[in-house]
């Protein structure tokens, strides 16, 4: 595919914390189209990698790149509008809200009825608001929780949460869908779930970056996996080529300090 | 039970919404199911007060009770579903009063400019105020807003050439239609009535909507909801101005039904008196704003022979609800609906 068909673009990108440097001149590529991971031992960096891209945290130096634009200076929802939607390790759903509305929150970027039309509920905010409905339930149908959509976010399972907080960020039709440890802390049959569900998305077209422990996950879903170890890239190809990297079977197994 | 396969089929998107309704009727709280009825009920019979009765006491309790609703309902909008919290309230309540007043006393202007002047002025002036200070959060910001609202005290009491400084502004002209006019809070009640209306409706309007629920998620967790797109600066700006408006009306009619005010009424004891009528009624709670409402305008009355117990008493009460249903008064139907039903669905 080559660069051209690069839709993320990571150049020399770099975060300190004090005298840590969490990740160090770091440059990958995300394929549009493709599903990457992410994976490396706790403290690699990688969710400091997924807050910098989300634009929570701002990196040190380098560029990040959206479909050829710099997006590296944009606040949070401003790279949201762009189509850069991602998940939280420790679940950022709104457990105030019902799962239905959880969706339909992630509905904001694809409506656009303000506060004057809202508040006299006007014939097209009216309108709006049953398509948002409608295209919520059909997403809450997609990772299965349609039966759950009246209930409080807050009683769902902790699988189920994950579940949903991809659901939202379908909601928000995504370009790059990042998810952060999709399937950490699920049991095995649901992580089976949340793989297959990945993997169709990914086949009507969208491009998924995710972070993720679980390694028969990754392995089976992935084009193509990069490993950070202590801020730095060790490998990126594909999963097989991974797999025999001797630098990777090192961190991995805690051998031959290198950096 | 519903078929989830009715609302699957991408296909059938022109049925999806009548599908859909089935799911909607799932408001299982108390004051979700009866709430809206009794609530327009209770709303009709509030209009035949001045009708029905000549005692202006009573009367007098009306007006006081829908500019108190105007003023904790927005205030909830803000705090209980918007998550900022504010100590300035009293504040706008205060700008729009005298804007009005000034508006018709000083400047001899006729006194309906008052109504979009002080929504305008109140609005403005939240805007101006937000801009720097809703950068902040939690206590931070509720110090911020305490600080605004002692500000603007301060400026009631000294421009005495503008506001009448401590003895209040007087000379305030009534509202009203060529010779009728509004010059009783009896006849000015309706108005009220209609304007508190309004604001309860498009209150109900907009929490419902995809603003109300982008607010509802930027209260939760901020960076989740910036994370959808949701551009929370912004939202929180607009909620500030919209509910200082709100306010700023409030203030508009409350000089409008006494033809007077003083800065006392507007002193940042009163804002820490709102908070805590909201937290009382029930944060997030969209009937809790008029438990709040009714309990702000009613207990010092009832506790009015109870003389400097009062406030004791008060304390008390308050501390003993918040304990017991965190919350509020709202949150009691649900325990009560709860214990009622143990096993719904």
């Amino acid at each position: 595919m080559g660069t051209s068909g690069a839709l993320l673009e990571i150049e020399a990108l770099s975060c300190r914390f004090g005298g840590l440097e969490a990740v160090a001149n770091l440059g990958f590529s995300v394929r549009a189209g493709e599903i990457k991971a992410i994976i490396g031992p706790n403290g690699a960096g990688k969710t400091t990698l997924f807050n910098m891209i989300g634009g929570v945290i701002v990196p040190s130096a380098g560029r990040i790149r959206l479909g050829g634009n710099d997006i590296d200076r944009l606040p949070p929802y401003r790279r949201a509008q762009l189509g850069v939607i991602r998940t939280f390790q420790n679940l950022g759903i709104f457990s105030d809200m019902t799962v239905l509305e959880n969706v339909m929150v992630g509905c904001h970027l694809r409506s656009h009825c303000g506060t004057l039309q809202a508040l006299w509920r006007s014939p097209r905010s009216i309108a709006e608001e049953a398509v948002i409905r409608s295209k919520s339930f059909h997403l809450l149908e997609r990772v299965g929780l349609v039966d759950r959509a009246q209930e409080a976010a807050a009683a769902l399972s902790f699988g189920e949460r994950k579940l949903l907080e991809m659901a939202r960020a379908l909601a928000a039709g995504p370009r790059l869908l990042m998810l952060d440890e999709p399937a950490a802390g699920v049991a095995h049959d649901a992580a089976v779930g949340i793989a297959a569900i990945i993997r169709e998305l990914n086949r009507d077209g969208l491009t998924v970056l995710l972070v993720e422990h679980n390694m028969n996950m990754v392995m089976n879903i992935s084009h193509s996996i990069l490993v950070l170890d202590h801020g730095r890239k060790i490998a990126d190809g594909t999963p097989s080529e991974v797999r025999k990297d001797p630098a990777v079977l090192a961190a991995y197994l805690g051998e031959g300090e290198d950096a | 039970m519903t078929q989830p396969g009715d609302v699957g089929d991408p296909a059938s998107t022109a049925i999806a919404p009548v599908a859909v309704d089935r799911f909607a009727g799932g408001n299982s709280t108390l004051l979700g199911r009866i709430g809206p009825l009794a609530f327009c009920v209770f709303w009709l019979l509030l209009l035949s007060i001045p009708f029905v009765t000549r005692n202006d006491y009573i009367v007098s309790l009306g007006v006081s009770f829908l500019i108190n609703l105007m003023l904790i309902a927005s205030l909830n909008l803000l705090i209980g579903y918007c998550g900022q919290i504010s100590l300035g309230h009293a504040g706008f309540f205060g700008l729009g009063a005298y804007t009005a007043g000034i508006v018709s006393a000083k400047f001899g202007i006729n006194p309906w400019a008052g109504l979009p002047a002080s929504c305008i002025a109140a609005a403005l002036v939240a805007v101006l105020i937000g801009i720097p200070v809703l950068r902040l959060k939690g206590h931070y910001l509720a110090m911020a807003t305490l600080g605004f609202n002692a500000i603007l005290s301060v400026l009631f009491n000294q421009l005495v050439s503008l506001t009448g400084g401590p003895n209040g502004l007087l000379g305030v002209k009534p509202l009203g239609f060529g010779t009728y006019l509004l010059d009783t809070q009896a006849r000015i009640f309706p108005l009220l009535w209609l304007c508190a209306g309004l604001v309860m409706l498009g209150l109900n309007n907009l929490i419902k909507s995809r603003v109300g629920r982008a607010l509802r998620a930027l209260a939760g967790s901020e960076l989740a909801a910036e994370s959808l797109g949701v551009n929370a600066f912004r939202y929180k700006l607009i909620v500030f101005a919209l509910t200082g408006s709100i306010a700023g009306l409030a203030g508009c009619l409350y000089i409008e039904s006494n033809l007077y005010a003083s800065p006392d009424s507007f002193d940042f004891s009163v804002s820490i008196l709102l908070l805590a009528m909201v937290a009382l009624g029930g944060w997030g709670r969209y009937f809790g704003a008029v438990l709040g409402a009714l309990i702000y305008t009613a207990a010092p009355e009832i506790l009015r022979t109870l003389q400097d117990a009062q406030l004791l008493i008060f304390g008390a009460g308050m501390i003993l609800v918040l304990q017991f249903f965190p919350r509020g008064l709202a949150g009691i139907g649900d325990a009560a609906v709860r214990l009622w039903r143990p096993s719904r669905s």
